[in-house]
């Protein structure tokens, strides 16, 4: 029975550092592609740390060499549960990816998260990181990641969804009927305008010799491929469950 | 010999080329002369008028110096500025052609001879009045219409070959969805094309007096109706010489050419979903010109205290010009049609909600 009681205490005890770490100051650098170096590290950890506070969702910042064939959305999403991410009840957070498995960078919003990041967004913040990706500079990146991200969520606040003006009252919608019949009316206008003076008549074949064109060199000559991913959002407004967005490039 | 009246050879009346038959009719006697029959006219006329060389050079000097050119008809001064080739006579309103002004480097080596007669023309122009929307009602009736003037316009014709080239970048976009995730793929290419090309009988008036962009609007002119000079074809119109020599006038035709044959280089750049070009160059070699006159009906037409000049093209048809807006008829489309957009789209607002 002492026995017992010992070894249970001895695995508390050996386990206890781990519990300790969890219940403290939890990690969200999670830089398994060793892309930042040490002091790089604590800078992002120290300002993610902030921001989680500032922002209230959790932010986690993902480097992978292995994605094991997922896609980045997926590796984001399945990454985001196992780790239990996500600040209060609904787990909201954002996540950022750099997968250099596919040299890819994902940004993975949830819950009150995506609420924040429609695509428009999410886009605008692709377009600032992806130099420094491209470049090299991952931490730079990353740091320019939170940075943006913060702004937004504290001065830009919550995307208001389109569709909550459905109910504007009635006048806001013959007010946009009126829009549409004087642009139409205007259109009417300048087509006529245009049509009331003799038009020149004369293109590129008119004064050609039959025949005469002739292609002596032709150059197609592929260099790159780009690609962007970007995740269809279904039923923004409602439903249950969690809300998940998100949108990536490559680099 | 400072001007030319063709005459008919048998009652002595003016002729003038008629655009309906495409001959010389008497409009006193009603003879038909065909173009040899006028040309051995001429001759004699030239034949009983010889110069010697000597005499000729003098009298060119006087009559460059000189400011008017007497009718043979009834002997009045015939007033023109110094392009005039052929015009009327003030007085007695013989056609009168001035060769001296289409000699030696004035001679047109070609020539379109009108196809529309002057009523033909008002008839073409008031029926494109009345496709005109925001027309004044009242305006293009056929009283107003009396001013219309043929005038044969000079023109220099273009023959060159072109090689140039171009290139830019291209992409070919696909776009896929797979799960929840909408994939966008960009292929990027480096295209580039070079090519050569024949262009022939490309126009630039050569008179200072036309406006050329609206000359520009009346092209094309078909050219299979080109005939060789000859005067007798100006009798009965106005005519022009160039004040613009095709150096004058090169540049405007290297300019068009060259975004046609970019137009015809890009054009074969296929199967790409964006292409921009960012570079082209284009070369002109054999460069020929030849100098022609072609037919205009010019007309002026006062409304409203504003004068309006239209121009048409005197072998097709083709008009230039424009014309005046009626504000009230402008205002009515633009009502009518908004009022008609706001009652489809309230009805089907109204119901769908």
């Amino acid at each position: 029975m002492v026995r017992r009681i010992f070894i249970i205490i001895a695995i508390f005890i050996s386990f206890s550092p781990y519990l300790i770490y969890a219940e403290g100051t939890e990690e969200r650098v999670f830089d398994q592609a060793a892309l930042f170096s040490q002091s790089e590290k604590e800078q992002l950890e120290n300002l993610v740390q902030s921001m989680i506070q500032h922002t209230e969702l959790d932010i986690a910042i993902v480097t992978a060499d292995d994605v094991q064939g997922k896609s980045s959305a997926d590796y984001a999403h399945d990454f985001y549960n196992e780790h239990s991410l996500g600040y209060g009840s609904t787990a909201d957070g954002l996540l950022y990816l750099i997968n250099m498995d596919d040299r890819e960078v994902y940004i993975y919003t949830r819950d009150r998260g995506y609420d924040y990041f429609d695509d428009s967004r999410i886009d605008k913040v692709l377009d600032q990181v992806v130099p420094y990706l491209s470049d090299g500079q991952y931490a730079k990146s990353a740091e320019t990641f939170l940075h943006e991200a913060e702004r937004i969520v504290l001065t830009e606040g919550i995307v208001t969804s389109p569709d909550g003006e459905e109910e504007g009252s009635i006048w806001t919608e013959f007010a946009i009927y009126l829009g549409i019949s004087v642009v139409a009316g205007g259109a009417v206008i300048v087509v006529m305008i245009l049509g009331n003076r003799g038009r020149s008549t004369v293109h590129e074949g008119t004064y050609l010799k039959d025949g005469s064109f002739q292609v002596t060199n032709r150059m197609d000559q592929y260099y790159t491929t780009t690609v962007t991913r970007q995740r269809i959002q279904r039923n923004r407004s409602g439903g249950s469950g969690p809300r998940i967005g998100g949108g990536g490039r490559s680099f | 010999m400072g001007v030319i009246v063709y005459k008919c050879i048998n009652c002595g009346g003016p002729l003038a080329f008629k655009a309906e038959t495409q001959d010389w009719t008497c409009d006193y006697c009603l003879s038909q002369f065909t173009e040899e029959e006028v040309q051995q006219f001429i001759k004699k006329e030239e034949q009983s008028q010889e110069f010697s060389a000597e005499e000729q050079v003098r009298e060119h000097e006087f009559q460059e110096k000189s400011v008017g050119y007497s009718c043979t008809s009834c002997g009045a001064e015939i007033v023109t500025d110094d392009t005039t080739a052929a015009t009327f006579c003030y007085y007695c309103h013989n056609p009168t052609i001035i060769p001296r002004r289409l000699e030696g480097e004035f001679r047109p080596e070609k020539v379109i001879p009108f196809k529309l007669s002057k009523e033909k023309a008002a008839e073409l122009f008031i029926a494109w009045c009345r496709k005109k929307p925001l027309l004044p009602r009242v305006f293009g009736s056929q009283s107003q219409l009396e001013k219309l003037t043929g005038i044969y316009v000079p023109f220099w014709l273009f023959d060159c070959d072109v090689s140039g080239n171009v290139q830019g970048k291209a992409t070919k976009v696909r776009s896929y969805v797979r799960g929840d995730t909408r994939i966008t793929e960009t292929r990027h290419y480096r295209v580039g094309r070079e090519g050569k090309a024949i262009f022939q009988g490309v126009p630039a008036d050569g008179s200072k007096k036309m406006d050329d962009d609206l000359m520009a609007i009346l092209e094309p002119f078909d050219y299979q109706d080109l005939e060789d000079f000859s005067m007798s074809y100006l009798s009965g119109y106005y005519a022009e010489k160039y004040d613009m020599d095709h150096n004058e006038v090169y540049p405007r035709v290297t300019q068009l050419l060259r975004t046609h044959m970019q137009t015809l280089l890009t054009n074969t750049i296929q199967g790409y979903s964006t292409v921009s070009i960012q570079h082209s160059n284009v070369k002109f070699h054999n460069v020929k010109v030849s100098y022609c006159l072609l037919p205009v009906w010019m007309f002026t037409y006062q409304f409203q205290g504003k004068t309006y000049v239209f121009a048409m093209n005197g072998q097709t048809g083709k008009i230039a010009g424009e014309l005046p807006i009626s504000k009230a008829r402008a205002f009515a489309w633009f009502g009518g049609v908004a009022a008609g957009v706001f009652a489809i789209l309230s009805a089907g607002g109204l119901f769908l909600w």
